[in-house]
Protein backbone atom coordinates (compact mmCIF):
# COMPACT_ATOMS: atom_id res chain seq x y z
CA UNK A 1 0.00 0.00 0.00
CA UNK A 2 1.13 3.54 -0.77
CA UNK A 3 2.72 4.94 2.44
CA UNK A 4 0.68 8.13 2.21
CA UNK A 5 -2.59 6.19 1.87
CA UNK A 6 -1.51 4.05 4.82
CA UNK A 7 -0.80 7.20 6.83
CA UNK A 8 -4.16 8.70 5.83
CA UNK A 9 -6.15 5.59 6.73
CA UNK A 10 -4.38 5.28 10.09
CA UNK A 11 -5.17 8.89 10.97
CA UNK A 12 -8.77 8.49 9.74
CA UNK A 13 -9.12 5.32 11.83
CA UNK A 14 -8.01 7.15 14.98
CA UNK A 15 -10.37 10.00 14.15
CA UNK A 16 -13.40 7.71 13.78
CA UNK A 17 -12.53 5.76 16.95
CA UNK A 18 -12.15 8.95 19.02
CA UNK A 19 -15.37 10.34 17.60
CA UNK A 20 -17.38 7.19 18.42
CA UNK A 21 -15.98 7.13 21.99
CA UNK A 22 -16.90 10.78 22.39
CA UNK A 23 -20.42 10.21 21.00
CA UNK A 24 -20.93 7.39 23.50
CA UNK A 25 -19.84 9.60 26.43
CA UNK A 26 -21.87 12.63 25.37
CA UNK A 27 -24.96 10.42 24.97
CA UNK A 28 -24.66 8.83 28.42
CA UNK A 29 -23.58 11.80 30.58
CA UNK A 30 -26.69 14.00 30.27
CA UNK A 31 -28.91 10.96 30.89
CA UNK A 32 -27.08 10.30 34.16
CA UNK A 33 -28.60 13.51 35.56
CA UNK A 34 -31.82 12.63 37.42
CA UNK A 35 -35.09 14.20 36.25
CA UNK A 36 -37.49 14.32 33.34
CA UNK A 37 -36.41 16.77 30.63
CA UNK A 38 -40.02 17.26 29.55
CA UNK A 39 -41.23 18.39 33.00
CA UNK A 40 -40.55 22.13 32.41
CA UNK A 41 -42.17 22.02 29.00
CA UNK A 42 -45.19 20.18 30.37
CA UNK A 43 -45.63 22.54 33.33
CA UNK A 44 -45.75 25.46 30.87
CA UNK A 45 -48.28 23.55 28.82
CA UNK A 46 -50.33 22.69 31.91
CA UNK A 47 -50.66 26.39 32.82
CA UNK A 48 -52.05 27.12 29.36
CA UNK A 49 -54.40 24.16 29.01
CA UNK A 50 -55.61 23.32 32.53
CA UNK A 51 -59.19 22.85 31.32
CA UNK A 52 -58.24 20.09 28.92
CA UNK A 53 -56.27 17.26 30.58
CA UNK A 54 -56.80 14.97 27.58
CA UNK A 55 -54.98 17.45 25.36
CA UNK A 56 -52.06 17.54 27.81
CA UNK A 57 -51.85 13.72 27.80
CA UNK A 58 -51.91 13.63 24.01
CA UNK A 59 -49.21 16.29 23.75
CA UNK A 60 -47.11 14.47 26.36
CA UNK A 61 -47.32 11.21 24.36
CA UNK A 62 -46.41 13.07 21.17
CA UNK A 63 -43.40 14.74 22.84
CA UNK A 64 -42.22 11.47 24.36
CA UNK A 65 -42.40 9.93 20.88
CA UNK A 66 -40.68 12.89 19.22
CA UNK A 67 -37.76 13.03 21.66
CA UNK A 68 -37.69 9.24 22.12
CA UNK A 69 -37.29 9.62 25.90
CA UNK A 70 -39.46 6.64 26.83
CA UNK A 71 -37.62 4.27 24.48
CA UNK A 72 -34.90 1.84 25.66
CA UNK A 73 -31.45 3.42 25.99
CA UNK A 74 -29.87 1.44 23.14
CA UNK A 75 -32.68 2.47 20.75
CA UNK A 76 -32.19 6.12 21.75
CA UNK A 77 -28.44 5.73 21.21
CA UNK A 78 -28.77 4.32 17.69
CA UNK A 79 -31.33 6.97 16.78
CA UNK A 80 -28.96 9.63 18.09
CA UNK A 81 -26.03 8.18 16.10
CA UNK A 82 -28.03 7.94 12.85
CA UNK A 83 -29.27 11.53 13.28
CA UNK A 84 -25.78 12.82 14.11
CA UNK A 85 -24.23 11.25 11.00
CA UNK A 86 -26.91 12.82 8.82
CA UNK A 87 -26.19 16.24 10.34
CA UNK A 88 -29.52 16.52 12.19
CA UNK A 89 -28.93 17.91 15.69
CA UNK A 90 -32.61 17.58 16.60
CA UNK A 91 -35.15 19.88 18.27
CA UNK A 92 -34.54 21.74 21.52
CA UNK A 93 -36.68 20.75 24.50
CA UNK A 94 -36.33 24.00 26.45
CA UNK A 95 -36.86 26.24 23.40
CA UNK A 96 -39.39 23.91 21.71
CA UNK A 97 -40.08 23.88 18.74
CA UNK A 98 -36.85 25.65 17.69
CA UNK A 99 -34.13 23.54 16.06
CA UNK A 100 -30.89 22.93 17.98
CA UNK A 101 -28.82 23.97 14.93
CA UNK A 102 -30.62 27.31 14.73
CA UNK A 103 -29.87 28.09 18.38
CA UNK A 104 -26.27 26.83 18.34
CA UNK A 105 -25.36 28.81 15.22
CA UNK A 106 -26.89 31.95 16.71
CA UNK A 107 -24.69 31.65 19.80
CA UNK A 108 -21.52 30.22 18.24
CA UNK A 109 -20.10 33.39 16.60
CA UNK A 110 -19.99 35.16 19.98
CA UNK A 111 -17.98 32.30 21.51
CA UNK A 112 -15.56 32.10 18.59
CA UNK A 113 -14.96 35.85 18.67
CA UNK A 114 -14.08 35.60 22.35
CA UNK A 115 -12.42 32.23 22.81
CA UNK A 116 -9.83 32.07 20.00
CA UNK A 117 -8.27 35.55 20.49
CA UNK A 118 -8.27 35.15 24.29
CA UNK A 119 -6.64 31.69 24.18
CA UNK A 120 -3.89 32.73 21.78
CA UNK A 121 -3.25 36.03 23.61
CA UNK A 122 -2.96 34.32 27.00
CA UNK A 123 -0.59 31.72 25.59
CA UNK A 124 1.70 34.26 23.90
CA UNK A 125 1.77 36.81 26.77
CA UNK A 126 2.06 34.09 29.43
CA UNK A 127 5.06 32.50 27.73
CA UNK A 128 6.81 35.82 27.12
CA UNK A 129 6.32 37.00 30.71
CA UNK A 130 7.42 33.60 32.05
CA UNK A 131 10.63 33.77 30.02
CA UNK A 132 11.21 37.34 31.20
CA UNK A 133 10.73 36.31 34.85
CA UNK A 134 13.22 33.46 34.41
CA UNK A 135 15.78 35.73 32.75
CA UNK A 136 15.38 38.36 35.49
CA UNK A 137 15.40 35.73 38.24
CA UNK A 138 16.01 37.00 41.79
CA UNK A 139 15.44 40.59 40.69
CA UNK A 140 12.52 42.88 41.46
CA UNK A 141 10.88 41.90 38.14
CA UNK A 142 10.74 38.21 39.03
CA UNK A 143 9.76 38.94 42.63
CA UNK A 144 6.86 41.05 41.42
CA UNK A 145 5.71 38.72 38.63
CA UNK A 146 5.94 35.34 40.39
CA UNK A 147 3.25 35.94 43.07
CA UNK A 148 0.95 37.32 40.37
CA UNK A 149 1.49 34.22 38.19
CA UNK A 150 0.94 31.88 41.15
CA UNK A 151 -2.26 33.64 42.19
CA UNK A 152 -3.62 33.72 38.63
CA UNK A 153 -2.75 30.08 37.94
CA UNK A 154 -4.66 28.93 41.03
CA UNK A 155 -7.68 31.15 40.48
CA UNK A 156 -10.70 29.42 38.91
CA UNK A 157 -12.08 31.07 35.78
CA UNK A 158 -15.45 31.88 37.30
CA UNK A 159 -13.90 33.32 40.47
CA UNK A 160 -11.64 35.74 38.59
CA UNK A 161 -14.58 36.64 36.36
CA UNK A 162 -16.68 37.50 39.43
CA UNK A 163 -13.85 39.53 41.00
CA UNK A 164 -13.33 41.53 37.78
CA UNK A 165 -17.08 41.99 37.47
CA UNK A 166 -17.35 43.24 41.04
CA UNK A 167 -14.39 45.65 40.85
CA UNK A 168 -14.82 47.09 37.35
CA UNK A 169 -18.56 46.82 36.82
CA UNK A 170 -20.11 47.15 40.28
CA UNK A 171 -17.64 49.31 42.27
CA UNK A 172 -16.01 51.53 39.61
CA UNK A 173 -18.73 51.13 36.97
CA UNK A 174 -16.12 51.30 34.18
CA UNK A 175 -17.52 48.31 32.29
CA UNK A 176 -21.05 46.94 31.92
CA UNK A 177 -22.28 44.12 34.14
CA UNK A 178 -23.04 41.64 31.35
CA UNK A 179 -24.18 40.87 27.84
CA UNK A 180 -22.45 41.34 24.50
CA UNK A 181 -23.99 44.76 23.81
CA UNK A 182 -26.34 47.24 25.46
CA UNK A 183 -29.90 45.93 25.84
CA UNK A 184 -32.20 47.48 23.27
CA UNK A 185 -29.43 48.28 20.81
CA UNK A 186 -29.80 46.66 17.40
CA UNK A 187 -26.62 44.81 16.34
CA UNK A 188 -25.12 46.28 13.16
CA UNK A 189 -21.72 46.77 11.55
CA UNK A 190 -21.37 50.41 12.63
CA UNK A 191 -18.65 52.19 14.60
CA UNK A 192 -21.09 53.00 17.37
CA UNK A 193 -22.06 49.36 17.80
CA UNK A 194 -18.43 48.20 17.51
CA UNK A 195 -17.42 50.51 20.39
CA UNK A 196 -20.35 49.30 22.48
CA UNK A 197 -19.44 45.70 21.67
CA UNK A 198 -15.76 46.25 22.65
CA UNK A 199 -16.90 47.87 25.89
CA UNK A 200 -18.82 44.68 26.75
CA UNK A 201 -16.08 42.42 25.32
CA UNK A 202 -13.20 43.71 27.50
CA UNK A 203 -14.06 42.08 30.83
CA UNK A 204 -14.81 38.54 29.52
CA UNK A 205 -11.69 38.73 27.33
CA UNK A 206 -9.51 39.88 30.25
CA UNK A 207 -11.00 37.23 32.50
CA UNK A 208 -10.16 34.33 30.16
CA UNK A 209 -6.75 35.76 29.21
CA UNK A 210 -5.61 36.41 32.81
CA UNK A 211 -6.87 33.05 34.14
CA UNK A 212 -5.06 31.05 31.49
CA UNK A 213 -1.96 33.27 31.43
CA UNK A 214 -0.77 32.45 34.97
CA UNK A 215 -0.39 28.74 34.23
CA UNK A 216 1.55 29.34 31.00
CA UNK A 217 3.88 31.84 32.70
CA UNK A 218 4.67 29.49 35.61
CA UNK A 219 5.40 26.60 33.25
CA UNK A 220 7.54 28.74 30.99
CA UNK A 221 9.46 30.24 33.92
CA UNK A 222 10.38 26.81 35.29
CA UNK A 223 11.44 25.49 31.90
CA UNK A 224 13.44 28.62 31.05
CA UNK A 225 15.29 28.51 34.41
CA UNK A 226 16.18 24.89 33.69
CA UNK A 227 17.38 25.79 30.19
CA UNK A 228 19.42 28.79 31.41
CA UNK A 229 21.51 26.36 33.49
CA UNK A 230 22.30 24.18 30.46
CA UNK A 231 25.85 23.83 29.16
CA UNK A 232 25.06 25.30 25.75
CA UNK A 233 24.01 28.58 27.40
CA UNK A 234 27.35 28.87 29.25
CA UNK A 235 29.16 27.94 26.02
CA UNK A 236 27.23 30.50 23.95
CA UNK A 237 27.83 33.10 26.65
CA UNK A 238 31.57 32.40 26.70
CA UNK A 239 31.64 32.77 22.90
CA UNK A 240 30.28 36.26 23.38
CA UNK A 241 26.82 35.76 21.84
CA UNK A 242 24.46 38.62 22.69
CA UNK A 243 21.86 37.99 25.43
CA UNK A 244 18.98 38.42 22.97
CA UNK A 245 20.35 35.61 20.79
CA UNK A 246 20.87 33.25 23.75
CA UNK A 247 17.40 34.05 25.06
CA UNK A 248 15.90 33.20 21.69
CA UNK A 249 17.35 29.69 21.82
CA UNK A 250 16.41 29.29 25.50
CA UNK A 251 12.87 30.40 24.67
CA UNK A 252 12.57 27.95 21.79
CA UNK A 253 13.90 25.04 23.84
CA UNK A 254 11.58 25.83 26.73
CA UNK A 255 8.55 26.01 24.45
CA UNK A 256 8.24 22.29 23.76
CA UNK A 257 6.38 21.27 26.98
CA UNK A 258 4.28 24.42 26.68
CA UNK A 259 3.11 23.35 23.22
CA UNK A 260 2.05 19.96 24.52
CA UNK A 261 0.37 21.82 27.37
CA UNK A 262 -1.62 24.02 25.00
CA UNK A 263 -2.85 20.99 23.08
CA UNK A 264 -3.78 19.11 26.28
CA UNK A 265 -5.27 22.09 28.10
CA UNK A 266 -7.36 23.35 25.22
CA UNK A 267 -10.32 21.37 26.58
CA UNK A 268 -10.07 22.98 30.01
CA UNK A 269 -9.57 26.42 28.45
CA UNK A 270 -12.71 25.80 26.41
CA UNK A 271 -14.60 24.73 29.54
CA UNK A 272 -13.28 27.69 31.54
CA UNK A 273 -14.26 30.19 28.90
CA UNK A 274 -17.71 28.66 28.71
CA UNK A 275 -18.13 29.27 32.47
CA UNK A 276 -16.88 32.84 32.01
CA UNK A 277 -19.70 33.40 29.52
CA UNK A 278 -22.19 32.36 32.19
CA UNK A 279 -20.77 34.86 34.71
CA UNK A 280 -20.89 37.73 32.20
CA UNK A 281 -24.21 36.61 30.65
CA UNK A 282 -22.32 36.62 27.35
CA UNK A 283 -24.56 35.09 24.65
CA UNK A 284 -22.14 32.34 23.61
CA UNK A 285 -22.31 28.55 23.55
CA UNK A 286 -21.19 28.37 27.22
CA UNK A 287 -24.27 30.29 28.23
CA UNK A 288 -26.36 28.02 25.99
CA UNK A 289 -24.85 24.83 27.48
CA UNK A 290 -25.42 26.11 31.02
CA UNK A 291 -29.08 26.88 30.29
CA UNK A 292 -29.51 23.51 28.56
CA UNK A 293 -27.94 21.62 31.48
CA UNK A 294 -30.17 23.32 34.04
CA UNK A 295 -33.24 22.38 31.96
CA UNK A 296 -31.99 18.88 31.00
CA UNK A 297 -32.24 19.73 27.32
CA UNK A 298 -30.56 16.54 25.99
CA UNK A 299 -30.64 17.42 22.28
CA UNK A 300 -29.16 20.86 22.92
CA UNK A 301 -26.34 19.56 25.18
CA UNK A 302 -25.50 16.80 22.71
CA UNK A 303 -25.78 19.02 19.65
CA UNK A 304 -23.50 21.74 21.04
CA UNK A 305 -20.81 19.30 22.16
CA UNK A 306 -21.01 17.24 18.96
CA UNK A 307 -20.41 20.38 16.90
CA UNK A 308 -17.55 21.71 19.06
CA UNK A 309 -15.70 18.41 19.52
CA UNK A 310 -16.17 16.88 16.06
CA UNK A 311 -14.82 20.05 14.42
CA UNK A 312 -11.85 20.04 16.80
CA UNK A 313 -11.06 16.44 15.80
CA UNK A 314 -11.47 17.36 12.15
CA UNK A 315 -9.13 20.35 12.56
CA UNK A 316 -6.46 18.07 14.06
CA UNK A 317 -6.90 15.66 11.15
CA UNK A 318 -6.69 18.41 8.50
CA UNK A 319 -3.56 19.92 10.05
CA UNK A 320 -1.89 16.49 10.20
CA UNK A 321 -2.65 15.91 6.52
CA UNK A 322 -1.59 19.45 5.56
CA UNK A 323 1.72 19.00 7.34
CA UNK A 324 2.30 15.67 5.63
CA UNK A 325 1.61 17.27 2.26
CA UNK A 326 3.81 20.32 2.89
CA UNK A 327 6.72 18.47 4.45
CA UNK A 328 7.56 14.98 3.11
CA UNK A 329 9.84 14.33 6.10
CA UNK A 330 6.86 14.48 8.49
CA UNK A 331 5.02 11.97 6.29
CA UNK A 332 8.08 9.71 6.29
CA UNK A 333 8.25 10.01 10.07
CA UNK A 334 4.60 8.99 10.47
CA UNK A 335 4.73 6.12 8.02
CA UNK A 336 8.08 4.91 9.27
CA UNK A 337 9.34 4.79 5.67
CA UNK B 1 26.95 29.77 14.53
CA UNK B 2 24.12 27.32 15.21
CA UNK B 3 22.98 24.39 13.11
CA UNK B 4 19.24 24.73 12.26
CA UNK B 5 18.00 21.27 11.35
CA UNK B 6 16.67 19.84 14.66
CA UNK B 7 14.63 22.94 15.55
CA UNK B 8 12.94 22.78 12.17
CA UNK B 9 11.45 19.36 12.77
CA UNK B 10 10.61 19.52 16.45
CA UNK B 11 10.08 22.81 18.26
CA UNK B 12 8.89 25.09 15.50
CA UNK B 13 6.73 22.29 14.13
CA UNK B 14 5.00 21.85 17.48
CA UNK B 15 4.41 25.55 18.11
CA UNK B 16 2.97 26.15 14.69
CA UNK B 17 0.93 22.97 14.67
CA UNK B 18 -0.94 23.73 17.89
CA UNK B 19 -1.71 27.29 16.88
CA UNK B 20 -2.71 26.07 13.43
CA UNK B 21 -5.12 23.51 14.92
CA UNK B 22 -6.86 26.25 16.91
CA UNK B 23 -7.09 28.49 13.84
CA UNK B 24 -8.34 25.68 11.57
CA UNK B 25 -10.87 24.69 14.23
CA UNK B 26 -12.18 28.26 14.25
CA UNK B 27 -12.15 28.34 10.47
CA UNK B 28 -14.24 25.14 10.19
CA UNK B 29 -16.80 26.33 12.74
CA UNK B 30 -17.04 29.73 11.08
CA UNK B 31 -17.46 28.12 7.65
CA UNK B 32 -20.23 25.82 8.95
CA UNK B 33 -21.97 28.77 10.62
CA UNK B 34 -21.80 30.84 7.43
CA UNK B 35 -23.09 27.92 5.41
CA UNK B 36 -26.00 27.42 7.82
CA UNK B 37 -27.03 31.09 7.72
CA UNK B 38 -26.67 31.16 3.94
CA UNK B 39 -28.71 28.01 3.28
CA UNK B 40 -31.44 29.03 5.72
CA UNK B 41 -31.65 32.50 4.09
CA UNK B 42 -30.65 34.34 7.27
CA UNK B 43 -27.85 36.44 5.78
CA UNK B 44 -29.53 39.59 7.09
CA UNK B 45 -28.66 38.60 10.67
CA UNK B 46 -25.83 40.36 12.52
CA UNK B 47 -24.38 36.98 13.56
CA UNK B 48 -23.83 36.20 9.86
CA UNK B 49 -21.95 39.47 9.27
CA UNK B 50 -19.95 39.03 12.46
CA UNK B 51 -18.99 35.46 11.48
CA UNK B 52 -18.00 36.73 8.03
CA UNK B 53 -15.64 39.21 9.69
CA UNK B 54 -14.23 36.54 12.03
CA UNK B 55 -13.82 34.16 9.08
CA UNK B 56 -11.82 36.75 7.13
CA UNK B 57 -9.58 37.44 10.13
CA UNK B 58 -9.01 33.75 10.92
CA UNK B 59 -8.34 33.01 7.24
CA UNK B 60 -5.70 35.75 7.04
CA UNK B 61 -4.02 34.51 10.24
CA UNK B 62 -4.05 30.91 8.94
CA UNK B 63 -2.62 31.93 5.54
CA UNK B 64 0.18 33.91 7.20
CA UNK B 65 1.04 30.96 9.43
CA UNK B 66 0.98 28.47 6.52
CA UNK B 67 3.15 30.79 4.42
CA UNK B 68 5.60 31.02 7.34
CA UNK B 69 5.71 27.22 7.67
CA UNK B 70 6.17 26.71 3.91
CA UNK B 71 8.94 29.33 3.82
CA UNK B 72 10.76 27.66 6.70
CA UNK B 73 10.42 24.17 5.23
CA UNK B 74 11.61 25.14 1.75
CA UNK B 75 14.55 27.17 3.03
CA UNK B 76 17.80 25.31 2.30
CA UNK B 77 19.30 23.57 5.33
CA UNK B 78 22.36 25.47 6.37
CA UNK B 79 24.13 27.49 8.96
CA UNK B 80 22.37 30.27 10.87
CA UNK B 81 24.72 33.19 11.30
Amino acid sequence: MNPFVKFLSRRAGFLVLTFITFIFIIFLLPRAIPGNPLSTLLSQLFQRAQQNPELIKAVYRQLMEEFGIGKPLHVQFFEFISRTFTGDLGTSISAYPRKVADLVFSYLPWTLGLLIPATLTSWIIGNLLGALAAYKRKTIVDNALLPVFLTLSQTPYYWLAMILLFIFAVVFKVFPIGGAYTTGRIPALTLEFALDFLHHYTLPFLSITLSAMGGWAIGMRVMAIYELRADYVSYADSLGLPDSKILRYVFRNSMLPQITGLALNFGSILGGSLITEVVFSYPGTGFLIFTSLSRLDYPMIQGTFVLLISTLLLANFIVDIAYALIDPRIKTGYTGG
Amino acid sequence: MVYKYPARLTRSYGIEKTVLVILVWGLILEAITLLYFYTSAQTWRFEYQYTLLLFAMTLIATMILIAKIAKRIHRPIGIDS
